[in-house]
């Protein structure tokens, strides 16, 4: 192709697709969270059925969108995007852990999950790990729209929807660093996060823009 | 000569008739070498626990061995062998293999997963060992039966989860937070009970301990069994404040622990849980306690009920336990199989070899002068021939081995080659 694949949408899922998996299985070490893959593979399932079947050569990339800087961009965004899978992952397996545990009846969940301590300090590390990625990510592909386009979001959904689920990633980084969020509260806010990212993607996908279907 | 095991258990005798024949190492040792002396039996371990009395070994006739055992057994007892024989089985090869593997893995025991058993089939080995009562075939059922013990133990969780209620509280702990190194223990009461459950956790690297008790003397003392500090009972609130685990075995018969208390001292804790391990009757730890963020409270019934589903998990594990064990069964017995027809084939193979060296050589010594080429080549051909020859009795032996009737292949190879008679 001559260039990264990362110029279409579904391209760049694929992408992020092998950058959550990396991801996951270095947390699987890490944290010796044996189950984390039950979590985090069928998010990249979805993510990369999303992009089957959609033409793989993006739209010709105009002229205002080449350059290093959209490479730069992308790839950044979508480090964040893994590290939000696991985010949410993490947050999942703490909500089931916390409710078995409340509930006192021990299930699969139970046996299987690490301690409750074990899974906020993933749900909090891999936010602290994609915020950044994606804040930057981001603010390039702002500048850059501003440059070429003139305008910020310059009508396009995807960016409106990614600012959304930065800014609730925003709260949830600020509630846990300064208010001393935690646990479920934590937890529910990466889920809400992570639905963002969803719509974001799927905002890509279906809806006419600058990031093209 | 076969492989058998005869004996009671927990399931089929009481433990009135167990008791009476679990013997003391001694008399253990007079006993395989009686048996053997007899005749009849070749190799003999014997395994005595409180739950079970077993002999493996290796027999004629597997029903007489058994008789000759148990009438040396109630021997040393002074009872009456017909008393006991109700209890007993017999399980020979292929089942004897099995229940072998089994009761050194632990799925025959009472309680499934107990890591024990082990132990004492080791010790018992080791004894039979000292007394030279074991052979070739036990050593190998044995050796085999740890590798497969050990097997299970590793690949299946069926030893895993607590089956008492102060471990079951010390695997929760491990469930909310990640580790128990450092973690601070509130013994609140001076009981037995919440005695052992604090000592698990100072096991698990937990630390410092407190103890509060309305006895002033009391908590001192306990404090400095479990090499922590006493604090006066009213500064309990103060205690919460900082403890991770809180232990209540007070004898009190209104809650020592309320809501207002923990409810006061979570803001500063930063979300840090804080678990209660309450196994006072009536509870100490007052019940709307447990609806509070970052708080978990588990009363006697909850870590029974805990308990209860840690025993489902093990007996769900031992179903794969058995599976894996039958396997090895099978493994073990091939091999055995194979032991079996080896020696024929080895002597099926140096007699057709000797035959071919013979005729190279007189071949040979016609030729007189032959370039070395031709000598290869002849070499080559009848060592082909030969091979080629061995292969389908070779395959049939090893088959029929299996399939568990190799003795009259062996004789019909021995027959038909003319190999001399079996060792």
């Amino acid at each position: 192709m001559g260039r990264p694949p990362l110029a279409s949408l579904p391209e760049a899922v694929s992408v992020a697709v092998w950058v959550v998996v990396l991801l996951e299985m270095w947390a699987e070490r890490h944290y010796g969270v044996k189950v984390l893959g039950a979590f985090v593979l069928p998010v990249a399932v979805m993510l990369s059925m999303s992009a089957v079947g959609r033409p793989l050569e993006g739209p010709d990339i105009d002229r205002a969108l080449s350059g290093a800087w959209l490479w730069v961009h992308i790839g950044l965004a979508l480090i964040g995007i893994a590290a939000f899978v696991l985010n949410f992952a993490g947050a999942v397996m703490y909500l089931l852990q916390e409710r078995a545990l409340k509930a006192k009846r021990p299930g699969t969940f139970y046996y299987r999950l690490p301690s409750l301590e074990t899974l906020d300090r993933l749900t909090y590390r891999t936010l602290a790990l994609g915020f950044p990625f994606l804040t930057t990510g981001l603010l390039l592909g702002a500048l850059w729209a501003r440059r070429v386009w003139g305008s910020i979001f310059a009508f396009d959904p995807l960016a409106l929807f990614s600012f959304v689920a930065w800014a609730i990633y925003a709260a949830t980084l600020a509630g846990r660093a300064a208010a001393g969020w935690h646990g479920r509260r934590a937890a529910y806010f990466a889920i809400i996060g992570f639905a963002a990212l969803v719509l974001t993607l799927g905002a890509g996908f279906l809806l006419p823009g600058r990031h093209g279907s | 000569m076969g492989l058998f095991v005869a004996g009671m258990n927990h399931r089929t005798a009481p433990v009135a008739v167990r008791e009476q024949l679990a013997l003391e190492e001694d008399k253990l040792r007079e006993i395989l070498r009686e048996v053997l002396a007899g005749g009849g039996i070749a190799e003999a371990v014997i395994v005595s626990t409180c739950n079970r009395v077993e002999v493996y070994g290796v027999a004629e006739v597997p029903g007489e061995a058994r008789a000759v055992v148990f009438r040396h057994l109630c021997h040393q007892r002074g009872l009456d062998v017909a008393s006991v024989d109700v209890f007993l089985y017999t399980h020979v090869d292929r089942d004897a293999v099995s229940h072998a593997f089994r009761v050194a893995a632990s799925l025959d025991s009472m309680m499934i997963g107990e890591p024990q058993i082990l132990g004492q089939v080791k010790d018992a080995f080791a004894l039979a060992q000292s007394c030279e009562t074991v052979g070739p075939a036990l050593h190998s059922l044995f050796t085999h039966a740890f590798a497969v013990a050990k097997k299970v133990r590793t690949e299946t969780d069926v030893g895993r989860y607590a089956v008492s209620v102060s471990f079951a509280a010390v695997e929760l702990a491990k469930k909310i937070f990640d580790g128990l190194s450092g973690r601070t223990v509130l013994l609140v009461g001076a009981g037995k009970m919440g005695e052992l459950a604090a000592r698990h956790l100072v096991e698990q690297g937990a630390f410092p301990i407190y103890v509060a008790n309305r006895t002033w003397s009391r908590a001192l003392e306990m404090a400095r069994a479990l090499s922590g500090t006493a604090v006066p009972f009213d500064e309990l609130t103060t205690a919460l404040a900082s403890a991770d685990i809180v232990i209540t075995s007070t004898g009190a018969h209104e809650p020592v622990i309320r809501r207002d208390m923990v409810a006061g001292v979570l803001h500063g804790r930063r979300g840090r849980p804080l678990f209660f391990i309450d196994i006072a009757v009536p509870r100490n730890v007052e019940e709307s306690v447990e609806a509070l963020e970052d708080v978990y409270c588990y009363d006697i019934d909850d870590l029974k009920q805990v308990v209860d589903a840690n025993l489902r998990e093990r007996r769900r594990e031992a179903q794969r336990a058995e599976t894996l064990v039958e396997r090895e069964v099978g493994k073990f017995l091939a091999r055995l199989a194979d032991a079996d027809v080896i020696p024929t084939i080895v002597s099926l193979r140096e007699r057709l070899e000797s035959i071919r060296l013979g005729e190279v050589k007189k071949t040979m010594a016609r030729l007189g002068d032959a370039p070395p080429e031709t000598r290869d080549a002849i070499e080559a051909l009848s060592s082909a021939i030969v091979n080629k020859i061995l292969h389908a009795p070779i395959t049939k032996l090893r088959e029929s081995s299996r399939a568990g009737h190799g003795r009259s292949w062996t004789e019909l190879v021995h027959e038909l080659f003319g190999l001399g008679r079996q060792g």
